[in-house]
């Protein structure tokens, strides 16, 4: 069977899944009344001059991607663990479909998660956006640094939901792997100043992400002049994404037995 | 008190600035490059600050601290709010040697400043002041709250009409014969 | 050619021997019966000969297939405490299977009806499976394994956990497929009576080791006895 049409195939059903048959609009009404919350707070607080403008506009982005990213996660690290524990993997793994075909097509179906995400983030942003400037900026922070986040942790997510012996396990480790990489981004400005800390910085995809969002939106700096702090997330991405399709060979029905 | 101190500090530097021509001073010269700056509350301005030393011998040690005038405030303002860098220690500058540093400031709050950078022996010795930078902080524009509301109302209604068209569409599809 | 050829199968997990040169064939027509008592080595047997496991040691062929991805395109399986997408559709659940082995979305569809209504479940196609009791699930499942339309059927314990009612409508309907469709069946049960009720041959195992292949007769129930006291 051909592997790009197995690919599909698992694609579509992951996000009838997910969007026909699942939870997924109901939590994006979730996010649009979170968003809905932040976005009016942050606009009152803001006209109150507690909050400065632009710090209100990354807030709402800050959200936005972490929701986002949340979603994508635990979407992509439930897939293969998920099926593992409920006993519904067994039946997949049977069929003719090769085994990269399938984790490949859930992994991209969890991008279904950030797509979706940003789907109902954009309004707010450019709303909330417009009146201390650099809407455009921000949305192009979310949609690049963002999307390759999203890659990064749902492909990565993926991969360790492929390998783990349990659900739990596998959303565990990738909580876990995430909060490993948000470390760097909470170290003192003293630390981060020398050339190693800014190696750090630039080479961790989180920090980097954070960074290339704070500067452009709260510091005001143009998206162009700040593009290089996209050059780890980016990479980590198709890292990942070589990882998923040219390291799974086989799915193991019960991993390390 | 602290206002007070700082006050007097800034006048003693002050003083001792130009009571010694640049000349004849003895130690670090501080230069700024900037005269004035025009900014917004919370927008991060680099100072690149270049510190010499235009004397005979090695100038020791050195610490540069910022400073933070607000004149029409009638006085200081804390430049703690400033930075997250108040100091920044500096190495022994040898005769003719001069170093700079990137300084990031960003201001919180709406006015007309003077910013200052003034170096310190540590070793004693005497204390030089750079010339002053004007910073003229404004509000940024608010947050459009008009176009704000509208959005939160509108964006969790279209979300629920479009879950429930989804939930129908599922409904339709699974129930159409084959 | 015999439907399924095993030849001294071995399987190690590390110092644990699950398989002990477990040599064993089936055939067209016929319910072959996989009787053990828990921990035997009948999962993992299946599991080997579906392709899910390397074995350690020993060969096997399917139809005469040795490639993993050909043995999975003429078997079906259902495997033992098979889970199930509970807020699926029993006809959605069964057109995705049917897709995944190729087959066209509108076809799979009309072939997954055919199959509920093979299985007595005709009447519930549009349902959420969440819906559906054990023994509907377990017949939901066989009409899974069915459809590819496999020559060879495997089914792991089928009417665990099942009432009678539901035991005798599984075990009629598997020995029904084997009579009308002339499909291979390896059928595996911890239960003597089951095996003596369908299959035309039994293979008991005991610490994964074969200790008795051949038709099922009074030296069966004998064996079985031996083996479980």
């Amino acid at each position: 069977m051909n592997d790009t049409k197995s690919v599909a195939l698992v694609v579509r059903e992951e996000v009838r899944d997910a969007w026909l048959r699942g939870w997924g609009p109901w939590l994006m009404v979730g996010v649009a009344f979170a968003l809905s919350g932040v976005a009016v707070g942050v606009a009152y607080t803001s006209q109150i001059n507690l909050l400065d403008a632009r710090e209100g506009v990354a807030i709402l982005v800050r959200l936005a991607i972490g929701l986002g990213l949340l979603f994508v996660l635990f979407g992509a690290a439930d897939s293969i663990s998920g099926e593992r524990d409920r006993a519904t993997l067994e039946s997949l793994l049977l069929t003719p479909v090769e085994h990269s075909s399938l984790v490949l097509g859930k992994a991209i179906a969890a991008m279904a998660w950030w797509l979706v995400t940003f789907l109902v983030a954009t309004p707010y942003v450019l709303a909330v956006g417009t009146g201390p400037g650099g809407a455009l900026d921000a949305l192009a922070v979310v949609a690049t640094a963002g999307l390759a986040m999203a890659v990064f942790f749902g492909f990565g997510a993926v991969l360790i939901s492929a390998r783990a012996r349990t659900n739990l396990v596998s959303l565990g480790l990738a909580l876990l792997a995430v909060g490993v990489l948000a470390v760097p981004g909470l170290l003192p400005a003293a630390v981060t100043r020398g050339p190693i800390g800014q190696f750090i910085l630039r080479a961790d995809p989180v920090t980097s992400s954070l960074q290339l969002l704070n500067r452009v939106v709260v510091d005001q700096h143009s998206f162009a002049s700040e593009v290089t702090w996209l050059a780890s997330p980016v990479i980590a991405a198709v890292i990942v994404v070589a990882a998923v399709v040219v390291g799974v060979r086989t799915v193991e029905i019960e991993p390390g037995s | 008190m602290r206002r007070m101190l700082l006050l007097t500090a800034l006048c003693v530097l002050g003083a001792v600035t130009v009571a010694l021509p640049v000349s004849a001073q003895e130690g670090p010269v501080v230069a700024v490059d900037q005269e004035s700056v025009d900014t917004v509350i919370g927008t991060e301005t680099v100072m690149m600050v270049e510190i010499s030393n235009s004397g005979t011998a090695p100038t020791g040690p050195l610490v540069a601290h910022l400073l933070v005038v607000d004149p029409a405030g009638g006085g200081s303002a804390d430049a703690e709010d400033w930075t997250s860098e108040l100091n920044r220690p500096l190495d022994s500058l040898a005769p003719g040697e001069a170093h700079t540093i990137e300084w990031d400031v960003a201001p919180i709050m709406a006015g007309d400043y003077r910013v200052l950078i003034s170096v310190v022996p540590i070793d004693g010795g005497p204390p030089s002041v750079s010339p002053q930078i004007r910073f003229t902080v404004s509000q940024p524009d608010a947050l459009v709250s008009g176009a704000t509301l509208p959005v939160a109302i509108a964006v969790p209604v279209i979300a629920i009409g479009a879950a429930l068209v989804t939930r129908r569409i599922e409904r339709t599809v699974a129930h159409r014969p084959t | 050619m015999n439907a399924v050829d095993s030849h001294r199968i071995s399987k190690r997990y590390g110092e644990r021997l699950a398989l002990d040169e477990v040599s064993f064939t089936a055939s067209n027509n016929q319910v072959t019966g996989l009787l053990g008592p828990n921990g035997a080595g009948k999962t993992t047997l299946i599991r080997v000969l579906t392709t899910l496991l390397a074995p350690s040691g020993g060969e096997f062929s399917i139809l005469g297939h040795t490639d993993p991805e050909k043995i999975r395109s003429v078997v079906g399986v259902l495997p033992e405490s098979a889970g199930f997408p509970k807020r699926k559709r029993a006809i959605d659940y069964l057109s995705y299977h049917g897709a995944l082995y190729g087959v066209h979305w509108s076809d799979a569809r009309k072939l997954g009806m055919d199959l509920l209504s093979e299985v007595g479940l005709g009447d519930r196609w549009s349902d959420r499976i969440g819906t559906f009791s054990r023994g509907m699930r377990q017949r939901l499942g066989i009409a899974r394994a069915l459809i590819n339309e496999p020559p060879v059927l495997f089914l792991d314990e089928p009417t665990l956990g099942l009432d009678p009612g539901g035991k005798r409508n599984v075990l009629d309907l598997v020995r029904r497929l084997a009579d009308e469709r002339g499909a291979a069946i390896v059928l595996t049960s911890h239960l003597l009576d089951e095996i003596e009720r369908i299959c035309d041959r039994a293979v008991i195992l005991d610490r994964g080791r074969v200790v008795y292949d051949a038709a099922v007769t009074d030296r069966l129930a004998d064996t079985f006895l031996e083996v479980t006291t």
